[in-house]
């Protein structure tokens, strides 16, 4: 498959991309969340919007969130915090 | 584990059998306000799924799946000589149910019997067990039977899983005669680290009677659900499945000599319609060879397999080549190919 890579060497161009990525999942206008969101603020985002950015991840980054991850986020930040990581990180 | 080429077992019948009440999603929305059912339904692609009634096992689904086979077929009983019962929840702790059932199936005595516990790659095991047993000359004629009534184990308030689980049973004939679809390599793998994550804690003798103050618990996800009740940790499944199963699926074509191109059908365990679907794209597999058969059913465990065989092989040819993929609970997972020839269907 063939695996993109987020644009390195500019934090606010991942965040741009990532946030559109779980706006898309959470099938919201991506105007609606930030960085500073706190995930527990937002009622819709259930554990399928989770299947659903787990499955954008997987499908455009090949990187993979784990359920441990997952429970961890509080805010958006951590989200992209963590994502960014695992493509910098060669693996 | 990689299993070679021997080619000596053909499946002959498939048969499946639904329990009669339905339970629909508008059932379910009524009995749960708080669920947003057509959001469920969009991503797991279910819309209703057959329950038992109290009182009504695994084993009797089976029972009548297995009757179904034997009348459509017209093989005589005796000439059976291996029952296998692929099953997680059991008529008893013990005697095996595979010996009632042989009991009330009217099989020889020289029949062996045999329960095997394994969920959704429970299919794959059997069909491997079966063609083992054959061409080592230890059997002839095998009936492998799947049966399972998950619904027994679900906290009707644990929208994680009721949502997905139908009960259901097949039957299969096995044997060395030549004719029916041929049975060639697969693989069979475990990663007993994910057993936690589709598991039912209490019950057996690892945690045999819960506290009635546990009886009843909302966990961090705010499902409801006990000790006793099926607990499933979607994301760590869907991680497991990514993971897993494109190498699975890529190795058992190698095995056979075959690309992915080259296989004609793709018979996945269906767990529910996104998990498939994301399998399916990112393995860049045409929709059409990869039906799924999941919408008046659910997710039946070790029944999806031959279920979906059931249902679409009036769409199989004569010589092609089909790939059946079983993935969950375990974490266990098992894919063989077969070589199609016309079975007989009940």
């Amino acid at each position: 498959m063939v695996v993109q890579a987020l644009t390195k060497g500019n934090d606010e161009m991942n965040s741009d991309e990532l946030l559109g990525l779980f706006a898309e999942a959470l099938e919201a206008d991506k105007s609606s969340i930030s960085t500073e969101t706190v995930i527990g603020d937002v009622p819709e985002w259930s554990s399928l919007v989770w299947l659903a950015i787990m499955s954008l991840l997987d499908e455009r980054y090949g990187i993979q969130l784990s359920a441990k991850e997952i429970r961890s986020f509080k805010t958006v930040r951590d989200v992209v915090e963590c994502i960014t990581a695992k493509i910098e990180i060669p693996r | 584990m990689g299993l070679r080429l021997r080619g000596e077992a053909f499946i002959k019948g498939i048969s499946a059998y639904l329990p009669g009440t339905i339970v629909t999603n508008e059932q379910l929305q009524a009995e749960n306000p708080d669920w947003d059912m057509p959001k469920i339904e969009a991503k797991v692609g279910i819309k209703a799924r057959h329950v038992v009634l109290p009182g009504v096992t695994a084993g009797d689904l089976a029972y009548s799946a297995a009757c179904k086979l034997l009348e459509k077929s017209g093989v005589d009983r005796d000439s059976i000589d291996f029952l296998l019962f692929c099953t997680q929840s059991p008529d008893y702790f013990l005697p095996a149910t595979a010996c009632i059932l042989q009991d009330r199936l009217h099989l020889g005595t020289h029949c062996a019997a045999l329960d095997f516990n394994q969920g959704c790659s429970g299919y794959i095991y059997g069909l491997r067990l079966a063609e083992s047993l054959i061409a080592a000359g230890n059997a002839k004629r095998v009936m492998l039977l799947t049966g399972e009534t998950y619904s027994k184990y679900i906290h009707p308030r644990d929208r994680s899983v009721r949502v997905l689980f139908g009960d259901a049973a097949t039957a299969t004939l096995i044997d060395d005669t030549g004719t029916g679809a041929r049975i060639l390599a697969g693989c069979l793998g475990t990663d007993g680290s994910g057993a936690e994550n589709l598991i039912v804690r209490s019950g057996g003798m690892r945690s045999r009677h819960v506290p009635v103050e546990m009886a009843r618990g909302t966990d961090e996800q705010c499902c409801i659900r006990s000790p006793e009740s099926l607990f499933m940790d979607g994301q760590e499944l869907f991680l497991f499945t990514l993971r897993r199963i494109p190498p699975l699926v890529e190795a058992t074509a190698k095995l056979n000599n075959c690309t992915l191109e080259g296989v004609d059908w793709f018979i996945f365990h269906q767990a529910n319609a996104f998990m498939n679907e994301h399998i399916r794209t990112k393995l860049k597999i045409p929709k059409e060879k990869a039906p799924i058969v999941l919408e008046d059913v659910g997710n039946t465990v070790s029944n999806t397999i031959p279920l979906t065989i059931h249902r679409v092989c009036d769409q199989f040819k004569p010589g092609q080549k089909i790939m059946l993929v079983g993935f969950g609970v375990g974490y266990s997972w098992g894919a063989c190919m077969l070589e199609w020839q016309t079975i007989c269907g009940a």
